[in-house]
Parts: C-alpha cells; sequence; structure tokens
C-alpha cells in the first residue's frame, strides 16, 4: 500500500522495540559521561550536567517514557557518584556532600523536566503523524472512486454517440431508400412515425399518426382494399406486406409497399413493426428496364431477320466452338433444322474425307483467338457436295475475353473448280515443256542409253565365244557376266529417268536433298555437255543440303532448263571458257532456312533490261526456243514456296538461282 | 623386217563400253591396248605393226574428230575405227572423209566391229607392205642414173624404143641398152611390172 510505504522511515522508528529504544537510551547517557569525564580531565572544567540533560532529551524524543525514565536515572546516578566530591572519599558511596545535595536535586528536577517535556512532545508528534496518515488515505480512496466513476461517464457517453449516430444513420438509410418505419399498437392505436414515414405520406412530423390520416392518402381506387387489410390486421394481429398507391395532395400518385411483422404483448393486443416504402422510382425502373429488354428483342430478331434474309451463309458459335446458330441460308442450303444444326450438330454437313481436317482447322482458329479461314465440301440438301470458304472472326467483351465467333460461309465451288482446271492446263504446259526440253537432249539420252547396251552386247559376243572355244576362261566369263549386269541396271535407270521426266505424273510431294536433283540431271546432261564442249563443274557441299518437300521430277525439269540454257548461252564462246558451275547450298535467308541450288555460266550473260521479261512466257532469246522454260520453271518452284531469280556475274555470263525453304522439322 | 603382231587401240570415256569392248577384240584372238581419253593415246609410245583405233568420237576434253585431226597432221596413218552412241549422217560423212575405215552406231553386232577390225588391220597390214615394198623400189629407183630415170618414166608411159630414143634425140639401141639395165636394177620381172613399180613410185612421192 502505498501510504505505508510513503511513510515507511516514520512507521519504522514508531515501532522501533522498546529494547532498543532502552538500549538508546542507556548508550546516550554513556556518551554523555564519556564526553563529561574527558571535558573533567583535559580542561578541568566543573562537570557539566547539561550533557547528561541532552542524552535525556535524546531518549526522551527517540524513545518515549520509560527510556527517558530510565536515563534520568541512570543520569542521576552517575552524576552522583562520579561528578560530586566524595563525602567520604575512601568509601564507594552515593550520598553526596551536604553542600552539593542542591546541585543534584537541581540536576535531578532538570532531568525529569526536561525528559518528561521530551517525551511528551515525542508522543504527540506521533499522534498527528498517525491522522496525517489516515488522511491521506482517504484521500487516494476518494481519487480512485472518482476515477472509476469518470470511466464509466465516458463509455456511457460514448454508447450515446454511437447511439445517436446509428439512429442517424437509420434516418439517412431511410431516406435514401425511400423507406420509413413505423409502430403501431392495437387496439390503443397509439402510432409511431419515423421522420421518412411523414416525409414519404407529406405531413408534418408535429401531426400524431393516426389510421385516418393514413385513409387519407391512400388513392381512391385502393382504399377499400387498404382498409380491408387494416381491418383484419387489426382482428388477427398477424403480420401484412402488399403495395397499394397514394394520391398526393398535389395529385401525384405515388406506389407504396407497406411490411410489418405482428406481435402478441398481451390478451387481444398487438404491436405492429413495420416499414413503408415508396417504390415509385423502382416501378418506374422495371417498367423501363421491360421495355427496353422487350426492344432489345425485338433488335434481335430484327437482327436475325436481316441475317436471315440477305444472301449469305452466316453463323454464330460459342467460345467453345459449338454453334449458337445458323443463318436461313445456311439452313436452307444443307437442308438441316436449326434445332439440328446447333451445338456441333453442323459437322453432319461436311463431307467425310473433309471433316476431321476442317474440325481440326476449327479448333486451331479457335485456339489462335484470331481471324481465320479454312475451306471444306459441305453437303447440300440435295446430297451434292460444294466447296465453302469459311471465315470466321472473334467477337470480344471490353476485357478482351472471346464472347462469340462470328463467321460466313461462301460458296467457292466454281473458283474451286476453276483452279482445279488451271492446275490442270498448268501440269500439262510444264510436261510439254519438259518433254521439248528433252527432245533437245534426244541424242545425250540414246547416248546414254546405248552406251551400257553396246557394253552388255560386247560381253554377250565375248561369253559366247570365249564358251564356244571350249577353253573356257571362266573368271573371264564371270567378270563378264557381271559387266552384263551392271550395262543393264546403267540403261534401265537412264530409261526410267527418262520415262519420269516424260510421263505426266501428277505432282508428288515429298522429302528430298537437292544434290540428288543435281544427280539425276548429271546423268543426263554429262553427254550434252560433252557434245557441246561444255565443262559442267559440281561444287556441293560436304553434308546433305537442307531437306526439301518436293516434286522431284518437277525440280529436275527446273534444272535441267537453267542447265541447258546455260550450256545454250555458250554456244558462240571459245571452248575452252565453255563452264557451267551448279553450285548447292544451305542456307538460311530471312530467318528461314532454306536449300538452293545455283547454274553459273559464262556465256553471252543478260542485258539489265531483259531481267524483267526474262521470266515471262514466251520470251525467249534463243531463236528455235518457245520461251516458256523459265516462266514454267519459276511457276515450278513458286507452287513449290520457294523463289527463282538470276544475277549479274562479276565476270561473263549469268547465274541462275532457285531456293526452297527446308522442310519442317529437318533443320540440320 | 620381223613379224610384229597386230594390236587393236581403243579410246573410250566410258569404262563400262571400253571394257566390254576390249574383252571382245581380245576373245577374238587380237591384241587390245585401251585408253581412256585422246591424251593417253597419244602420249603413250605404239609400236611398230599393223593397227587399229577403235575411237569414241564424243568424249570430254580431245574428241575423236579432234584426234583424227592430230593423227593426220602428224602423218600418222593408223586405220580409225569410229564408234558413236548416236552418230548422224553429217558427222560421218566428215569422218569418213577424213580417212576412218569404218562409223558404227551403237549398239553395233560385234560381227560388224569384229569384222571392221580385222579389215582394218588387214588394211594397215598392206598398207606397212606396200610402204617397205615402196620403200625397196625406191632404193633401187636411186640406183639408176638419171639417164635410165629419164628412159624408165617413157618406158613406163608406153612409148616405145624408137619413140623414146627420138624423144631422147639417141639411137633405139642405146635405149634397149638402158631398158636392160633398168630391168636388172629394179628386179623387174616384165615391162608390165615396171610399170606398176613406177606407179608406186609416183603415188609415193605424192603422198
Amino acid at each position: 500500500m502505498k501510504i505505508n510505504q510513503t511513510n515507511g522511515g516514520l512507521g519504522k522508528s514508531a515501532n522501533t522495540s522498546a529494547v532498543s529504544r532502552h538500549a538508546m537510551a542507556v548508550a546516550a547517557v554513556c556518551l554523555a559521561f564519556i564526553l563529561a569525564q574527558g571535558m573533567e580531565r583535559l580542561w578541568h572544567v566543573s562537570p557539566p550536567f547539561s550533557l547528561f540533560l541532552l542524552a535525556i532529551i535524546y531518549s526522551g524524543w527517540f524513545g518515549g517514557y520509560k527510556p527517558v525514565l530510565l536515563a534520568i536515572i541512570l543520569s542521576v546516578l552517575v552524576f552522583d557518584y562520579c561528578f560530586l566530591p566524595l563525602s567520604f572519599p575512601k568509601t564507594h558511596s552515593f550520598v553526596p556532600k551536604m553542600n552539593d545535595l542542591p546541585r543534584l536535586v537541581l540536576f535531578v528536577i532538570a532531568a525529569l523536566m526536561v525528559g518528561l517535556l521530551s517525551a511528551a512532545q515525542r508522543s504527540s508528534a506521533q499522534s498527528i503523524r498517525r491522522a496525517r496518515d489516515d488522511l491521506a488515505e482517504k484521500v487516494q480512496e476518494l481519487n480512485r472512486i472518482n476515477k472509476s466513476l469518470n470511466a464509466e461517464n465516458d463509455e456511457r457517453s460514448l454508447a450515446e454517440r454511437a447511439l445517436h449516430r446509428s439512429e442517424s444513420y437509420l434516418a439517412e438509410a431511410q431516406r435514401l431508400s425511400c423507406t420509413g418505419s413505423f409502430g403501431w399498437k392495437v387496439p390503443g392505436g397509439e402510432i409511431y412515425w419515423s421522420a421518412e414515414t411523414y416525409r414519404i405520406f407529406q405531413y408534418d412530423p408535429t401531426m400524431k399518426p393516426t389510421v385516418e390520416l393514413v385513409l387519407q392518402r391512400v388513392h381512391p381506387e385502393d382504399a377499400a382494399y387498404v382498409k380491408q387489410m387494416i381491418e383484419r390486421a387489426m382482428q388477427d394481429g398477424k403480420g401484412f406486406d402488399f403495395e397499394h398507391r397514394l394520391l398526393m395532395p398535389d395529385g401525384s400518385v405515388k406506389q407504396l409497399r407497406v411490411v410489418a411483422n405482428g406481435s402478441s404483448i398481451g390478451p387481444g393486443e398487438f404491436e405492429f413493426a413495420g416499414a413503408v416504402m415508396d417504390i415509385t422510382e423502382q416501378e418506374r425502373a422495371r417498367i423501363a428496364l421491360e421495355s427496353a429488354y422487350a426492344a432489345i428483342k425485338k433488335s434481335e430478331f430484327q437482327f436475325r431477320t436481316t441475317l436471315d434474309s440477305i444472301p449469305v451463309q452466316v453463323w454464330c458459335a460459342f467460345p467453345d466452338g459449338s454453334a449458337e446458330f445458323q443463318s436461313r441460308p445456311w439452313l436452307e442450303y444443307t437442308g438441316l433444322s436449326a434445332e439440328k444444326a446447333r451445338s456441333w450438330g453442323w459437322k453432319d454437313a461436311i463431307h467425310p474425307e473433309d471433316a476431321e481436317q476442317y474440325v481440326r482447322k476449327w479448333l486451331e482458329i479457335k485456339a489462335s483467338q484470331a481471324p481465320g479461314e479454312a475451306e471444306a465440301r459441305f453437303r447440300r440438301f440435295d446430297g451434292q457436295y460444294r466447296w465453302f470458304l469459311v471465315r470466321a472472326v472473334p467477337l470480344r467483351d471490353e476485357q478482351g475475353n472471346i464472347i462469340r465467333w462470328y463467321g460466313t460461309s461462301t460458296d467457292v465451288d466454281d473458283r474451286k473448280r476453276a483452279e482445279h482446271a488451271l492446275h490442270n492446263a498448268e501440269a500439262a504446259l510444264a510436261h510439254i515443256t519438259r518433254i521439248t526440253t528433252m527432245g533437245e537432249l534426244t541424242a545425250s539420252i540414246a547416248h546414254e542409253v546405248n552406251q551400257p547396251l553396246g557394253a552388255v552386247i560386247n560381253n554377250a559376243n565375248a561369253c559366247i565365244s570365249l564358251l564356244t572355244n571350249g577353253a573356257a576362261n571362266l573368271e573371264e566369263v564371270q567378270e563378264a557376266l557381271a559387266e552384263i549386269i551392271e550395262g543393264a541396271d546403267r540403261a534401265s535407270a537412264v530409261i526410267s529417268r527418262v520415262r519420269q521426266l516424260s510421263r505426266k505424273v501428277p505432282c508428288e510431294r515429298i522429302l528430298l536433298d537437292l544434290r540428288d536433283v543435281v544427280t539425276d540431271i548429271l546423268t543426263l546432261g554429262r553427254y550434252e555437255a560433252a557434245t557441246r564442249r561444255v565443262n559442267i563443274h559440281i561444287d556441293l557441299p560436304e553434308g546433305q543440303l537442307l531437306p526439301v518437300i518436293g516434286d522431284r521430277v518437277q525440280l529436275q525439269q527446273v534444272l535441267l532448263n537453267l542447265v541447258v540454257n546455260g550450256m545454250d548461252a555458250m554456244s558462240t564462246i571459245e571452248v575452252s571458257k565453255r563452264v557451267v558451275i551448279i553450285r548447292g547450298r544451305s542456307e538460311t535467308r530471312d530467318g528461314i532456312p532454306e536449300a538452293s541450288v545455283s547454274v553459273q555460266d559464262a556465256g553471252c550473260g543478260l542485258k539489265p533490261e531483259e531481267m524483267d521479261r526474262l521470266f515471262k512466257a514466251f520470251y525467249t532469246t534463243k531463236p528455235q526456243g518457245m520461251g516458256m522454260g523459265l516462266a514454267i520453271s519459276r511457276s515450278i518452284i513458286e507452287a513449290h514456296g520457294g523463289r527463282l531469280w538470276a544475277e549479274f556475274n562479276p565476270g561473263p555470263g549469268a547465274t541462275f538461282i532457285f531456293s526452297l525453304p527446308a522442310a519442317p522439322n529437318a533443320a540440320l | 623386217m620381223t613379224k610384229v603382231e597386230p594390236i587393236v587401240f581403243i579410246v573410250d570415256d566410258d569404262q563400262l563400253f571400253r571394257r566390254s569392248t576390249e574383252r571382245l577384240i581380245r576373245t577374238a584372238g587380237l591384241n587390245v591396248q585401251p585408253y581412256a581419253s585422246a591424251k593417253d593415246f597419244l602420249k603413250n609410245p605404239r609400236p611398230e605393226g599393223p593397227a587399229c583405233l577403235v575411237l569414241d568420237v564424243r568424249m570430254p576434253g580431245l574428241s575423236g574428230m579432234d584426234l583424227q585431226h592430230e593423227l593426220t597432221q602428224s602423218g600418222i596413218h593408223i586405220p580409225i575405227i569410229f564408234i558413236t552412241g548416236h552418230g548422224d549422217i553429217p558427222m560421218s560423212v566428215r569422218a569418213m572423209k577424213a580417212g576412218a575405215v569404218e562409223f558404227l552406231t551403237k549398239p553395233f553386232r560385234s560381227r560388224v566391229l569384229l569384222d571392221a577390225v580385222r579389215a582394218a588391220i588387214e588394211r594397215d597390214r598392206s598398207r606397212l607392205q606396200m610402204q617397205s615394198e615402196i620403200r625397196e623400189l625406191r632404193g633401187r629407183y636411186e640406183q639408176l642414173t638419171p639417164r635410165e630415170r629419164e628412159v624408165m618414166t617413157l618406158v613406163a608411159k608406153g612409148l616405145l624404143n624408137k619413140q623414146a630414143a627420138s624423144e631422147l634425140s639417141t639411137t633405139e639401141a642405146t635405149i634397149k641398152f638402158h631398158r636392160a639395165h633398168i630391168m636388172q636394177k629394179m628386179r623387174a620381172e616384165s615391162l608390165a611390172d615396171l610399170v606398176r613399180m613406177t606407179e608406186n613410185l609416183g603415188a609415193s612421192s605424192q603422198l
């Protein structure tokens, strides 16, 4: 406890034990005695009994009544024994001389006076201290009580403020939501209205609310109904919830909804707590929404009608790729019903051969999230299939998410047929030029066949004569037969190559190495080159060229054409300078890996103005040329996704180069 | 003059064909020496004795026709049998005019080639023989006096002794004397023999 602690020193001294207080008195007297003795011996002054008085005062002040009496007795005895002249020097006696008696009496009286006084002083000081401590304790107590009262007070005012705030929130909420509250006791008829209720009914808040006031405002057409509802509530005390109109003094009409819960508060007595809601605005919004929805419905209908009436097949699909609807032309073409074609039903209309590829393509477009197109044959209602080009475009919301796919299907059957016919015509033309080029090489081809054939005949005849001679050298015969086979194989290889080139074969795309094409051409062109006194130099890389996808025969045709052109260009120049260099390269152009073959001649070269016309049909510099070779070659290379072009040489002559993109997944 | 085995040279760049031709001719019992190019043929020495050349027309580098031209220029007379994979008439005419013995188009019958080879060797053999004969005749002719050469020319022309005497302003007896010497020196057995010798000499001088 705080008080005890602060006054601890005092309390302790007050509680100092009686023994120590008495000891203290004895000590004080002893000290006085020692000092008195000292003074008498040192300075020879008569013994000052005031020293003993000081010891008595000290004992009284700090010890109280009992110690002071002890101190007085001891002091008197010591004073008497030691300091007064002895009456009988040889004997130890307390009897003083008669002339010293008054001094002793005086000392006793003074000691008693001083001692009692100081002891009294001590006891009164102690009682005052005690009274002060009690008072301080009381004050502390009071402070504590005051503090707790203050805290209580704060809490209460906070709660009041919160209550006030929530009341104002409620009022604000009521105002904003146009909802008033009410309380109603039946049969007492006491009614409580909130401020908003007054505002809704447009009454002054000072007025006392009654059922009559309510009925005054009810729209005459709803009056009977409202009365009926009120009466029923008064009878059964159950809650209610109904709507009716109010007719306001200014003639405006409000739509009101009344909701209340009833609770019993005694036999035959009820209390209703409820709300009145001004739902005029809500009602208006609902009506507006309904009409807007109707308008949307109507415009959607118009949109669909428009889609149906334009002569284009239009469709719409969900983000997952399933169809939402198809326009009437689509349905009429396929003969499918809208229900059947919906979702994935439309797949039935695709040609079985195209279905897998087309659906895959469609899913790819969907995954790419970008506009795309695909082609497939779709079945007409009469069972005939026609080619369609289907284009799809995504429709996105504000966040960029695809919410629909819109698309059109266009009949491209006629175009497709024309393309096919054109393709056939091109193939035929390519074939004719190929045959023409072959015609120029007839001599070489004959040589290439006759050479091994001659060897076969020679060897066969050698065998006959070896065997007829009797002394058959079988080893020689064996060698001859092996060479017969070799020759026959060579001849048949040439023939099949010629047949390949001259046959009218459909385009066949395979994975191939352009080096093989160079080798093919060399077989046919080598002898031609010898005849024309042209040196063909081959420059191919060590490893294979980047593989390409292509038609071997067509590529042979292109290369053959370029080589023959190169040899033609050198017919008028000196024999020693007639060189054709065929180079094969793998390289990357514009980030696309490709394989290229170039044919360089040292002939008459090209004029700059020829460059443009060079690849045009019927342009030729040769007297007997058709002017189709380079045009066809270029169309073949471009159909392979590659390029064919000419370059000037640093020296004489020109270089023709064709490059093809490397086959996918075939990078070296 | 020692008897030398005839030899057939083959020049063709196509190994398969070259080997087959070599085998065919070898089995026919003739010596064969194949070469892959005209240059190889020119580089290597040719033995004395009858020979013939089986030559491919079209070859890279020096062609068959080039080789023929080269040989003619160098005065080498070897019968040439041309073979070609695809012969045309102008080419064969040109070759024949330049002295080819045969122009064969592949594939040809082996018999035809072998016959041509044998004929060519025979021809070369007789050419060589004639060459040595003429060389012999020339030796004899060298022994004649200038007067005797004059008489021989006139006699070979078919002039009578009397005509020759008047031509040379001498007597018939002198002519007779010279004629006997000529017949003896030239080892002619008859006048007809002498006439042939004169012709041969005349032809060789024109060669």
